[in-house]
């Protein structure tokens, strides 16, 4: 069972039942509702509660030891909506679910979009115990301009780590404007109307004092995953910090086609201290499927 | 060494190092290569300040865990495994009930290997998704300390958790 390497030491005498493989059938089930009768009568406490189990009898309490992190681990698994059930199985159940460091709303768990509409407000609202670390939102169709302002204020005023929301534009967007951390999805494809564009990339490091590579690379991808759906802007204004992002790639025009093809004018918001030139590989990816841009540099200091 | 020629693993490569795990429940115990053992933040740590004996004794974890534990350790320690094979070895892994499985993710916490923790939590919130409370009360082993009418009340309360639910 454990495999060729795995010697067990101590065999147990002949006389002794064989040992049977470990399969779903060979732990009883009355063993496990003994362990639930165990679980109840057994006192815990918060922290001895690994030095309490080695000396009860130890497989027969492990039901009640499952601590709230392990829980709150295991719940961050689903949807929220099946979190927020939990609040019926107990008193001590009730809001433990609140404390959750993981949201997730997928408008596909619900059948029909006014519960789920609900259901994400009513969270929202409530009063959460802890940061959050994971956000998802899922919702195809339109999604009101004042749920999308409670969220993203959620996300700022509960120090959101990771945040991923996933929601249909208009097709009649014409003007998009991007401030802060690239989204890792967006799905702009459809906006056939979309002519102004401006992307004001932040480096991690600015707001978290913590600033780790991985956080770049993170950025770049999510970058040129944002670049490849908006290619019917024609205008475009992009930030310095995604200038600098884009020259860390020299081979870049080789590698990918420029992602603009219907580009008419173009700006680049330069840091005179940093990037005064922008690389002519960057330049050239920018450009090279729209012939006569109109390309204006606004330096800052 | 020479002495013990039917073993075949101490014939054919130099000596590895090993590690002995054994299980307090049911003192079973198992001898693992280092490398496979390390996965275990635990055990590292142990290790890594000289804490760890010649046998390092488990507690609340019975033979029949450890040796999952063990499994998975080993899949994950072999550089050859693709990320495909070790897809399967996992599901494998996690494809037991759920009791064997709240026990194999406490296992993986107290033991802190990252990888198993989740694949393990994924697995048991997959199963207790769909199940009526009480089941799910059993299997966390919680009891239901509502009175009939406190129940009803919270659940009124949180009616739009609940909404399109039967």
């Amino acid at each position: 069972m454990v495999g060729q390497e795995c010697r067990k030491l101590h065999h147990r005498p002949s006389t002794e039942e064989k040992k049977r493989p470990f399969t779903i059938d060979s732990m009883p089930k009355q063993m496990n509702s003994g362990a639930l009768k165990k679980a109840k009568t057994l006192k815990k406490t918060k922290t001895g509660a690994e030095e309490e189990e080695v000396e009860e009898k130890m497989c027969t309490d492990r039901l009640s030891t499952l601590p709230k992190d392990l829980i709150h681990h295991i719940l961050s698994f689903l949807d929220t909506k099946f979190a927020a059930q939990t609040c019926l199985l107990s008193k001590r159940w009730r809001s433990l679910w609140t404390s959750l460091p993981n949201l997730a709303f997928y408008s596909s768990n619900y059948r029909k979009l006014a519960f789920f509409d609900k259901f994400v407000s009513r969270v929202l609202g409530l009063c959460w115990k802890s940061d959050v670390r994971d956000f998802h939102f899922d919702r195809p169709g339109s999604t009101r301009a004042a749920l999308l302002k409670k969220l993203v204020n959620y996300a700022i005023s509960h120090k959101v780590e990771r945040l991923s929301i996933d929601i249909y534009f208009s097709p009649k967007l014409t003007s998009l404007y991007l401030k802060g951390f690239p989204p890792n999805r967006l799905c702009a494809r459809s906006l056939l109307s979309l002519e102004k564009v401006e992307l004001d990339i932040f480096r991690p490091g600015d707001i978290f004092n913590k600033w780790r590579s991985e956080d770049e690379k993170c950025v770049v991808s999510a970058l040129t995953n944002v670049f490849l759906e908006l290619d019917n802007a024609k205008s475009v204004t992009l930030g310095s910090y995604a200038i600098e992002i884009l020259s860390m790639f020299p081979g870049l025009p080789k590698h990918q086609p420029s992602p603009f093809s219907n580009l008419k004018y173009l700006k680049l918001k330069l840091q005179r201290s940093t990037n005064s030139t922008v690389p002519y590989d960057v330049m050239a990816f920018l450009l090279n499927c729209s012939p006569g841009v109109d390309v204006v540099r606004e330096f800052s200091d | 060494m020479a002495s013990a020629p039917e073993n075949e693993k101490n014939a054919s490569a130099p000596e590895k190092k090993t590690l002995t795990l054994k299980s307090m429940i049911n003192n079973e115990e198992f001898v693992v290569d280092e490398h496979v053992a390390l996965q275990s933040v635990t055990i590292k740590n142990m290790v890594d300040s000289d804490c760890a004996g010649d046998v390092i004794p488990v507690p609340t974890i019975s033979g029949e865990i450890l040796a999952l534990v063990i499994e998975y350790c080993k899949n994950h320690a072999n550089p050859s495994a693709s990320e495909d094979d070790l897809k399967k070895a996992d599901a494998g892994i996690v494809a037991k009930d759920i009791y064997t499985l709240i026990d194999l993710v406490l296992a993986a916490n107290f033991l802190d290997i990252k990888g198993l923790l989740e694949v393990t939590s994924q697995k048991i919130a997959d199963s207790i998704k769909d199940l009526p409370h009480q089941d799910v009360r059993e299997i966390f082993g919680v009891e239901n300390d509502y009175t009939p009418e406190e129940e009803a009340a919270v659940r009124a309360e949180h009616d739009w958790a609940f909404e399109g639910f039967p």
